[in-house]
Formats: C-alpha cells, structure tokens, sequence
C-alpha cells in the first residue's frame, strides 16, 4: 500500500517538475523556420501597446503660472471649454477684502454671458479643485464670453474677462444674397506694385453678379 | 468637351519623430512605414505616369516636419539600415516559404519592391526622397503645397494671432527652400479652420485651403454651388470645400473600398505572426510590431484568414479604380444640368491611406488616373490653381469654423484626454511673443536660444500629441513629447529673459530638436508680416 502512495507520489512530482520545469517557449533555442506556412498559429495576434525604447524621464509642468486668468475656447457648436488659474497673491488680497466666507475657492464661478441681443447670462459653480470646465451652450453660431469670479449669495466678485468665442454654425445659412469677388495672378501683381495697399478699406475688386 | 472637374488631393504628414539618442526607436517606424509603403510607392506611380505621358493632375501637400525628417541625413540614413534589414528579412522569407507557393509568390513581390525602393532612393534621387518630388513638379501635373510648421491644429492653439502666423510662416519659408518656389495654397493641418486666419494666408500670397464638406456648406452665406465650387473668404483666399460621395467611397467601413476581401490584410503581419527566435532579429528591440510583411489577404468578417494573392488584389484595385471614375462621370453629368459652369468635385484624403492602411491603394490611383485619361471624356483633373486660373470669380462667403476630424469641429484636439495641454501652450505661446517682440535684434548666443525656443514650442504644437491622447495608444509618448518640448521650452524662456545660458545644453537642443534649421524666431513678432510673392 505505502509503495503504492510512493510510486503515485514519484509520478506526481516528476509531472509537477515536467511542468515547472518545461522551457519557456521564447527561451528555446532557435527553431528552424517553419516551412507549413500555413500551420502557424498567431497567439501574439494582439497589437501589444509598444512602450518606448528609451525609458525617459518626463519633466512635470507647472501646475500654475501665477497669473488670474480664464480663457475660453470652442469645442463645437454646442459646447465651449474654460481653463482658468486664479494667482496666489490675489487669493489673499481677496482674503483680506472680503474675508473667508466669500473668499472661499467653494464660490469660484464662471459667468458665461452670450454676446448677442439682451447680454443673457448663466453661472457655474466650479468651486474646489477644478481648473477648468467643458460648458454646453446648446447655441450655434453665438459669441460667448465669461468672468471668472466668486459668488456668494447675491453677490458676484468679477475676477478676470474671458476672450470671445463664436460657436460654429450647425446648419445651412439662410443668407441667400450672393456677393462675387475676381481674384487673380493679374491682381496679385498689381496689388505688388501698389505696395501695403490697405486691402480691407475697399474692394474695388468686387463685383455684385448681375441679375 | 468635359463637364466637369475633378481635384484629387493627398495631404502627406507625420509627426516629427527623429530620436538621434536611440539606434531603433520605435516611434521613427511610422515614418519608415511611411516612406516603404505610400511616400516611394506613390511617387513611382505617378514617376510612371510622367514617363508615360498620361494627362493627370494630383495635388500632394506634404508637411514641414515630413519634409524635414526627408532632408535629414542622419534619419535617412537610419532609414536606409532599416530597408536594408527588410530587404534581408524578404530575401529569407523568399527562402522559407520556397515550398509553399501561395506565399512564395508573395515573399518574392516584397523582395522586389524593397530592392526597387532601395534604388529609387538611394540610386536614382541621391538618397533625397524630394528629388524625386521636385523632378515631378517639372511636369506640371503635379501641384505642391505646404502645411503649418509643425502642424500645429490652427483653431485651439491660435489664441493670438501671433502664433497662427508663426506657423503659416515657417511652413511657406521651408517650402520656399525645399522647392525654390513659394506654395500657392496651404493644407489647414486636420482642415482645421477658423474664420479670420485667411487674412494671415493671403499675407503670403496662399491663394487657397481647404475645409471639410460643412466648412464650406455651412458659410455665412448660402453657396451657391454648393462643394462644387470654391467660395472666397472676404481676404481673397478660397475655400475649397470636400466632396462628400468620393470620401465615403473610399472610407466608409461598409461601402469603402480598402475592406475588400481581396486586399491584403493589414492585422496580419509575420512580426506578430512567425516564431519568435526566427523574426526577432529583424524586430525593434525583440519587440513584435509590424514588419510590413504581410500574406493574408482579408477574406472576410471573420479570424480565418485565406492567402494573400496579388493578381486578385491588382484586378479588384483596376475594377474599383474603373467604379469609381464611373461614380464620378454620373455624379458630374447629373452636377452639370443643374450648374451654369463646370462642377468641381475635391476629393482629399490622408496620403498614408493610400499603401499603408490600403495597400493597394497606389495601383488603385494608378488605374484610376490611367482610365480618366482614356476611357472617358466626362470629366478632366484639375488642381485648385488651373481652376482658380479657369475661373476667377467666385462667391465671397466666410467658411464655417470646422475640422475634418470626427464630429466635423473642435473635439478630437479637445476633450477629456488632450485638454490639460491648452493652458501650457497658450501660456507658452504668450511667452514667445513677448521674447520675440522685446529682443528684435538679438545675435549670438541669445539668438540661438530664441530661434531654439521658437523650435521648442512649435515642436509642442503639433497636433499629433493631442491626436494620439485622445486615440488611446502610445499615449505615453504624445504626453512624453509634449511635456518635454515646453519644459524644454520655459527653461529657455527664464534663460532668455535672464540672459544666462547653459550653452551646452542648448547645444544638445539644437542637435536633437533640429527641425528648421534657418527658422527665425521674429516669426513670432507682433509686427511681424508674410510678405506677397
């Protein structure tokens, strides 16, 4: 019986080290190239993501430029995207003016007003860590701009102005009157010969199409 | 007499990948795929054409970074060993599969297409792929045009002026001296427009771009024509904008031709495919990637792959070639009736479609320009400067701001993944136009650190990082790149406006980060104007 159990023993650890012990595939010794082309599997089938040879060291950027600034920028017709950075020296004059109460990065808010007709406008809350926001404007082909500023209660501390935006059209225009322009070599040249002539003021090289 | 017109446009580009710290560094691949199978392959199409006096006409932008990493000698010469490489890999191949004909036919087209790479370049054009450009320039049939410096997506990092400029400028003036001739039009890098960056072409005398379909459709005031003319921006440049029909032929999944189950499969590459001690000499630091090898051809919606066979491939590349001149023959003639001149069809796409991701794509160009010429009299190429010579007045609209990247605006180059990088470009950007506004006539020492810093932060505005974050591989290289080139960047700003300079560091700068060698940093100046002709 105990003979049994060694032998059944013995066996199982020679599989155990078979196993354990079977060479890793891409550690063999060259094999020589298949010649059943057909045969062959594709197990590394997959793209890995290849990292890069060199390993470098990534410098890390600033997190701020000590500035108080928002910039506005346009995604789509629907949505626009704000950074902002608010410099360190300013939070502690707003500390000191105001108290910590409204001086509090909880109140810091973007007021997008849409430049067009009545000056609409609408705040974000994007107190606490944020440092920038995508904002759905839901409106086509409208100048947007904003304040970066602090909100509490009724009250709104401006902070910085924004740029101006203009989200993308999303339809066809419904200007149907057509305005005509000759541009060519000819023109080109004497445009040359004329010097900084001030393009912009005139066109004499217009034409409105007859009819 | 024709009908109509059609523009056929390839917009060539890669991202300034030269790593002379690295004897292989993977990401220069994208290039050398780049020159094997479309740059090369393309070019000895259309050398052909030429020889052949076939009347064609194809428009090709190439890039300022593809051009520069084309001129550079050491990445040409790294080039150079990897095609050799490839010719040895073919050559054993050729050897392998001596007893299997289904592939052996394959392995011996690939060991005759590097050969005849190998001496294209480095026999016939000195080792200088724009040889082989410039020679083609002299026919006349073909038109090249620039892109922005660094391909810089226009609409995002053009908070100023300044900086839109900077990029038009440097683009045209490296065109100017690879080809002795200023460009008359422009590639907006990713179509990317936004209205009022006209005015800073026309000071170049660029006298057209080009917008994806809605650029030009959607424009302050309806156009006429529709796609099938240009419009005129209120600055004079013209707006060229994309045929929606010709682009879905080609890219759509379903109906697009490149998913023909005859053409050569692209996700079966022997780099991932034959055993590992056999191919790792020929892989980049024993890592699989892409050979270009490739034997499969694409058989279906299915893992089973059947062999690639050539003539089959050839065959289906002259019968799409043939379908889609006819697609455009109709699309033209149903045009005409309802237009009082002849309807422009624009078809751009991304050059590295054609032979990288299609493979056979350049026979399929071939085909197509060979049977426009004879087969039918519908229609005749053109490029946007014989149509603009043909026709002269056109509607003044302003284009619509849009891209040609997906959704049609601004959110490949803005989202989640890519958005951080505005605030350090912008602030960067801020920074030279300040430097270059408050040292008008710096030399030396401090120059070199200005035109260094100009380089720096073109290098960090090109649209390929944002691109690459936002496609979810090789992230960490996008990210890497972008980080490094603005550090690189702010260091040289402190330095500057310290006047204290590390200069071998700047040194190792210029020598690794060496694009536009003759750039001048006053490019970045706020009075700083393209000048006409």
């Amino acid at each position: 019986m105990t003979g049994v159990i060694i032998t059944i023993l013995i066996v199982a650890a020679v599989i155990v080290a078979l196993i354990l012990l079977r060479p890793d595939r891409k550690g063999q010794e060259a094999q020589p190239p298949r010649r059943m082309f057909t045969m062959e599997t594709s197990k590394d089938l997959t793209p890995v993501e290849i990292q890069p040879s060199v390993p470098a060291l990534v410098p890390e950027l600033p997190e701020s430029y000590n500035d108080t600034r928002v910039v506005l920028m346009v995604r789509d017709p629907e949505w626009i995207f704000a950074y902002w950075e608010i410099n360190d020296n300013h939070w502690e004059s707003l500390i000191r003016r105001h108290g910590e109460p409204i001086a509090s990065r909880d109140n810091v808010t973007l007021r997008v007003f849409e430049l067009s007709g009545e000056m609409r406008y609408f705040d974000i809350n994007v107190g606490g860590m944020a440092r920038d926001w995508h904002i759905r404007v839901g409106k086509s082909q409208t100048p947007f701009y904003c304040h970066l500023g602090l909100k509490h209660g009724g009250e709104f501390i401006p902070l910085a102005v924004s740029n101006t935006v203009v989200t993308p059209r999303d339809s066809l225009s419904h200007l149907f009157d057509e305005e005509w322009m000759l541009v060519n070599d000819h023109e080109q040249r004497l445009l040359k010969r004329l010097g900084n002539f001030p393009l912009d003021l005139t066109s004499p090289f217009m034409y409105r199409k007859e009819g | 007499m024709e009908k109509g017109l059609v523009c056929l446009v390839l917009h060539a580009h890669l991202p300034y990948v030269r790593h002379p710290e690295g004897e292989e560094y993977l990401e220069e691949r994208w290039l050398y795929e780049g020159i094997t199978e479309t740059y090369v392959p393309i070019l000895q199409m259309l050398e052909k054409l030429a020889a052949d006096d076939i009347d064609f006409r194809i428009t090709i932008s190439l890039s300022p970074p593809l051009i520069s990493m084309l001129q550079d000698e050491l990445v040409m010469k790294k080039y150079r060993r990897h095609l050799e490489s490839l010719m040895e890999l073919a050559a054993l191949e050729v050897e392998r599969t001596r007893n299997t004909p289904e592939f052996n036919y394959t392995a011996r087209l690939y060991k005759k297409r590097y050969h005849s790479i190998h001496r294209m370049i480095f026999d016939e054009n000195g080792g200088n792929i724009l040889n082989a450009f410039r020679k083609l320039l002299t026919t006349g049939r073909v038109e090249l045009i620039t892109s922005c410096a660094t391909h810089g997506y226009l609409p995002l990092i053009g908070l100023q002026d300044e900086i839109v400029r900077a990029q038009v400028a440097v683009g045209v003036e490296l065109f100017r001296q690879v080809f002795g001739r200023k460009p008359r039009g422009i590639w907006l890098p990713e179509c990317g427009y936004k209205p009022g960056h006209d005015y800073i072409l026309r000071e170049f005398g660029l006298r057209y771009f080009f917008t994806d379909t809605h650029g030009v459709m959607y424009a302050s005031r309806r156009p006429k024509y529709g796609v099938y003319a240009p419009i005129y921006c209120p600055s004079g440049v013209a707006a060229f904008g994309r045929d929606t029909e010709t682009s879905r032929q080609v890219w759509s999944s379903k109906e697009g031709y490149p998913g023909d189950p005859d053409y050569r499969e692209f996700y079966r590459d022997i780099g991932y495919d034959l055993d590992y001690d056999y191919i790792k000499d020929f892989l980049p630091h024993g890592i699989r990637v892409d050979t270009g090898l490739k034997y499969y051809r694409i058989t279906g919606n299915t893992e089973h792959k059947e062999p690639y066979q050539p003539d089959w491939a050839n065959e289906k590349a002259a019968l799409h070639a043939g379908n889609f001149m006819f697609n455009r023959q109709h699309q033209l003639e149903y045009l005409a009736e309802l237009m009082d001149r002849k309807p422009l069809i624009v078809a751009p796409y991304d050059a590295e479609l054609f032979g990288h991701w299609w493979f056979e794509g350049p026979d399929f160009l071939n085909y197509f320009f060979r049977k426009t010429a004879y087969d039918q009299k519908t229609y005749r190429m053109v490029t946007p400067s014989e149509y603009l010579e043909m026709y002269p007045i056109n509607q003044v609209s302003v284009p619509n701001a849009s891209s040609w990247g997906h959704k049609g605006y601004n959110e490949v180059w803005l989202e989640k993944s890519n958005d951080w990088i505005y605030r350090h470009l912008h602030k960067a950007g801020e920074r030279m136009i300040n430097l270059a506004n408050q040292n008008r006539d710096a030399h030396g020492l401090k120059a070199r650190a200005l035109n260094q810093a100009a380089r720096e932060l073109l290098l960090a505005q090109s649209s390929d990082w944002a691109f690459i974050m936002k496609s979810g591989t090789m992230v960490d290289y996008a990210v890497r790149r972008t980080k490094t080139h603005l550090h690189n960047f702010t260091r040289l700003f402190y330095a500057i406006s310290e006047d204290r300079y590390d200069e071998p560091w700047l040194e190792q700068l210029e020598s690794e980060n060496n694009i536009f060698p003759k750039i001048n940093y006053r490019v970045f100046s706020s009075d700083y104007r393209g000048t006409v002709g």
